[in-house]
């Protein structure tokens, strides 16, 4: 077993190896971009890699307090974010930030430790409400000088966690619901977001800066939020483990929506035991969204107790194929990932399709999420309070003509503009899409995991990250979300492997509610391959 | 056990397992797990008017040998009878089961416990019956999917008297039964798949009490889950009854990703079911010679096969338990030993290196590429000091791994691993290590004896490890003592 391991550990250092020798004599002349050896003293970093039990352990000891923590993420924010490599990933950075952190290192002292989450910084998309110095504006010029009256309902949780709120991140602009031809992590308020592993990458998207920013060690964790694959793909491609929950699990009341029956905000995080320890504390039944009176009896406020090493033993799991064939490196990678599961005793079964049919889903779904994010967003840019005056879908629309050079120098809202043209939740259209896109894939999903019996279904989250390109826009490899997005189920992507320096997952997901048992099983995987790498903030991938 | 407060646990165990025959117990639709929905459903399994039940052999003929196995009276009359409820997944709107003539009566197994206590757990009866089919409910959505390919698949229900009083008795016997029906090749006993599955009747009373109202818990997929589910129930019952509550005799079931229990149902008085005999299937008499050719066709038990690899090849209980856990490990352990009769080594081989090598790939050992006669022909090499054992398990084993069909010497040979046993070979060495170190022979021969370590070392590493040690040391210390 040992030897195994180290093989593992050796070869994925391996592949990493091979960019980082060879660029520190290839990066590009005259490029604004790090050089290698730089790079190196990006991750002198006090921090590197701290886990949420490491820096509770940290502040138990009187070693470091919340304050000290805040101010080192600040200080590496403003080195590696705003300076150096310029990630780009943090739209705003919390001007209360430290106050929060003293308040928190006063109650420390008192004796008081609210939790696992107490003086731990924390980063959220740009889409969900704080109610305090900081903006709300889905990263559209449109929104800017938005303040939300309130927290929405899980920061509001967040914060009785004892969480430092320490900034928000940037994000594809309307969570990428404007144009097909968009630039991934690119926002008009945010600038272009890049991917830490390699710069000129993209970090994909939507929850970009979460992404970027967690994987980059400039906070302990983050929140992004997923309509289809928007926090399994930029935490793919980042490095990271990410959790799209089942909706309903976390209240969506006060975050800027694409989609009412897909939307859910997530975990991202470096570890899955951090991801499970943010999970937790967000859970709740709002009355401000109705989706979370399911939760009740499903949800959990701690999940830390499914972080079993022994999971995978025993356990059935699905090995989605369609999705594979991409790209021969990510499945060699997926390969070996599997053959990992196995050998600790997962017995793995080929699944050839999820959803019978599926590429019959993509249109209706479009369709979908066109009606509800008109419907959602008009209802929420009704409270609205931006510069702009923006009060519904068709003043952003007018205000983005009435601005193009800024809002929309790389590309048009085509996206904005059809969704305008929708009718109302109660079209025959709609209706008749919404119910064929859900039963489809949850009957899909259902029907193979009662059939074979599994405990979840595997299969690549996504490709390695593409360059950024803001000129034609993204270029996708594959991906698996689509199957838990449409039916509202669980997701769980955990890093599996490197292909040319840049990090690919692997997805897990499964029957609603189960967080708890996905949790275990990507645990025990992330701890039998242990590939999580700090980023090296290479300039390009060599050739 | 006691429960907190000085309550005394009582639990009883149903143990349903699903017969490998190829077809179905009254139908010929193929019996098989995975496929696509309905796909194996004839109008027998649908119960289309005026069909009619033809009884599979083959399912009596595994209800039977079980029955043997575990010490039963079998029932020399075979009868059926019909439990008549609705449920969507139950096409007939009734179970063909046995009632009151269940097919093997008594009998029982002894489970050995953690602290070395033995305990025998008496079964009340094992009867034949049909599987329902499947209801899926998907969440979200306000419908039900039914899935009948499980409708008339065959099963044995193994019923236990309520004597068993810990999670880890209704483990330990689990596990005996499991081992026990893959012996037989009757079942594949995989509680994952569902293809054996277990329900526990659980209650609490104060000792010298009359039985509790017992609670039926369903739903657990693996022995650990039974053992969760039995401790879960343990506590909330006792939870109950410290709060003056009344415990109700109910069906819940097990959430294993909670751990916790939940109620599904009251519990059905045994008359709702209207049991009446089978009229559509003749009862059919089961003679001597029936069970006399079973008899004959049984293998070695897991229990008996373990006392023979006690007594007969002197392995240590442990070593016989690992061996016998499974019948393919056992089988393979005794055709090894049809070519060597170092029986203990070949128990090492297989719980060392060769279980690693299966854990590792994640294979069972009907896939391991080695077979038992060339693995008696690695070890009779070790035996032999023709190969150190070291060289054998990190690098001949590795290689015969890869090569299969290469005959073990050979490979020694190609390796470069056979030791040296020429003694005149050796003693050249010896000769011109001594000569090379004269004050370190003196310091010997003045007594201090340690030195023949690094002598040892020094013609170890001039060989290249290819010497038997054992040998080498003798010369040495003989050399150095010719000297004095």
């Amino acid at each position: 077993m040992m030897k195994r391991r180290n093989f593992l550990r050796n070869s994925t250092l391996g592949t990493l190896a091979v960019p980082a020798l060879a660029t520190s004599c290839m990066a590009p002349s005259g490029s604004n971009a790090g050089t290698a050896e730089e790079s190196i003293g990006y991750n002198e970093f006090e921090l590197l890699e701290a886990t949420i039990a490491s820096l509770q352990q940290k502040m138990e000891n009187g070693d470091l307090s919340a304050r000290k923590i805040t101010e080192m993420y600040l200080a590496r924010i403003e080195a590696i974010d705003q300076a150096g490599p310029r990630l780009n990933s943090v739209i705003e950075r919390n001007p209360d930030a430290l106050s929060i952190a003293d308040q928190l290192d006063k109650e420390r002292a008192e004796g008081k430790v609210r939790g696992p989450m107490h003086g731990i910084p924390v980063m959220i998309k740009d889409n969900i409400d704080t109610g305090d110095q900081m903006m709300t504006t889905a990263g559209a010029l449109a929104l800017e000088g938005n303040k939300a009256a309130n927290d929405a309902f899980i920061i509001a949780k967040l914060r009785e966690s004892g969480a430092v709120l320490l900034g928000k991140t940037n994000l594809s602009e309307w969570a990428n619901f404007r144009s097909t031809r968009s630039s991934s992590g690119w926002s008009s308020r945010g600038g272009q977001t890049r991917n830490p592993f390699v710069i000129d990458r993209n970090p994909c998207g939507s929850s970009s800066g979460s992404g970027s920013a967690v994987s980059a060690n400039l906070c302990a964790v983050t929140i992004g939020t997923e309509t289809n694959g928007s926090i399994v793909c930029p935490s793919s491609t980042n490095g990271v483990v990410g959790i799209k929950p089942t909706v309903g699990l976390l209240s969506r009341s006060g975050i800027i929506p694409i989609s009412f029956s897909q939307d859910t905000a997530g975990p991202m995080a470096r570890t899955v035991a951090d991801a499970a320890i943010l999970l937790g504390v967000l859970t709740g039944v709002d009355e401000k969204d109705s989706k979370t009176t399911a939760s009740t009896g499903n949800a959990l406020v701690d999940y830390t107790p499914f972080l079993d090493k022994g999971a995978l033993s025993g356990a059935r799991i699905g090995v989605w194929r369609s999705p594979f064939g991409f790209h021969e490196k990510v499945d060699e990678q997926l390969e070996q990932s599997l053959e990992v599961l196995r050998a600790q005793g997962a017995e793995l079964i080929d699944i050839e399709e999820v959803i019978p049919g599926i590429k019959e889903l993509y249109g209706p779904s479009r369709l979908v999420l066109e009606y509800e994010f008109k419907d959602g967003l008009n209802k929420y840019l009704a409270g609205a309070n931006a510069t702009s005056g923006v009060k519904s879908l068709s003043d952003v629309i007018a205000f983005n003509k009435a601005n193009e050079k800024e809002a929309m120098p790389f590309f048009r809202m085509e996206i904005l503009e059809s969704s305008e043209k929708r009718g109302g939740l109660d079209e025959t259209e709609y209706l008749e899409a919404v119910t064929m896109l859900q039963k489809r894939s949850r009957e899909g999903i259902t029907l193979t995991m009662e059939t074979h019996r599994l405990d979840a279904i595997v299969g690549p989250t996504g490709g390695p990250a593409w360059q950024i390109d803001v000129v034609n826009g993204d270029h996708f490899g594959g991906g698996s979300s689509s199957p838990a997005a449409w039916s509202g189920f669980p997701n769980i992507t955990v890093p599996a492997g490197f292909v040319h320096g840049l990090p690919i997952g692997m997805s897990f997901f499964g029957l609603p509610w189960s967080e708890g048992r996905l949790i275990s099983l990507a645990y025990a995987f992330e701890q039998a391959r242990p590939v999580r790498q700090a980023p090296g903030f290479l300039p390009t991938v060599a050739f | 056990m006691m429960s907190r407060d000085g309550y005394e646990v009582v639990i009883g165990l149903e143990v349903h397992v699903q017969l490998a025959t190829e077809s179905k117990i009254f139908s010929s639709d193929v019996n098989s797990f995975g496929g696509n929905p309905n796909e194996n459903i004839s109008a027998v399994t649908i119960a289309h008017p005026g069909t009619l039940p033809l009884i599979n052999k083959k399912a009596v003929d595994y209800a039977i040998k079980m029955g043997l196995a575990l010490g039963c009276t079998i029932n020399r009359e075979l009868i059926f009878d019909r439990k008549n409820y609705f449920y969507p997944d139950l096409p007939k709107g009734y179970q063909i089961t046995q009632d009151t003539t269940p097919i093997c009566v008594g009998g029982g197994l002894e489970v050995v416990r953690e602290d070395g206590q033995k305990k025998f757990i008496e079964l009340t009866k094992i009867h034949l019956e049909e599987d329902a089919g499947k209801s899926m409910h998907v969440e979200g959505e306000d419908y039900t999917l039914v899935d009948l390919n499980r409708a008339g698949v065959p099963l044995i229900e193994i019923v236990t008297e309520p004597v068993l009083r810990t999670p880890e008795e209704a483990a330990l016997f689990l596990a005996e039964i499991r081992k026990i029906i893959r012996y037989l090749g009757i079942s594949d006993g995989n509680m994952e798949e569902g293809s054996m599955r277990c329900d526990a009747n659980v209650s609490i009373r104060k000792a010298g009490e009359p039985l509790g109202s017992k609670v039926e818990v369903k739903n657990m997929n693996s022995i650990r889950n039974v053992t969760r589910a039995i401790l879960f129930e343990i506590e909330r019952q006792t939870d109950l009854k410290q709060c003056g509550k009344t415990i109700f005799s109910e069906t819940r079931t097990f959430n294993p990703t909670r751990g916790d229990t939940t109620g599904m149902r009251t519990k059905e008085e045994l008359n709702d079911y209207r049991y009446f005999p089978e009229p559509d299937i003749s009862p059919l008499s089961i003679d001597e010679e029936w069970i006399r050719r079973l008899q004959a066709e049984m293998p070695e038990l897991p229990q008996q096969l373990k006392a023979r690899f006690e007594n007969e090849y002197g392995l240590p209980a442990y070593d016989a338990g690992v061996l016998t856990e499974e019948k393919e490990i056992a089988d393979y352990f005794l055709d090894t030993i049809g070519h060597t009769t170092s029986y203990k080594a070949v128990s090492n081989w297989l719980m060392g290196p060769v279980k690693s090598y299966l854990n590792e790939k994640g294979i069972s050992i009907q896939a391991f590429p080695l077979a038992p006669a060339r693995l008696a022909d690695l070890l009779a090499l070790v035996q032999s000091g023709t190969v150190s054992h070291t060289a054998a398990s990190q690098q001949l084993f590795g290689y015969l791994l890869e090569h299969p069909d290469e005959s073990a010497e050979e490979s020694a040979r190609k390796l470069n691993l056979v030791q040296e046993g020429n003694p005149d070979r050796i003693l050249a060495l010896v000769e011109e290590v001594l000569g090379q170190h004269p004050d370190k022979v003196k310091a010997y021969l003045n007594g201090k004896k340690a030195l023949t370590g690094m002598f040892m070392g020094e013609v170890m590493k001039k060989a290249g490890g290819t010497i038997d040690p054992k040998e080498t040391s003798r010369l040495i210390i003989e050399t150095l003592e010719s000297k004095r």
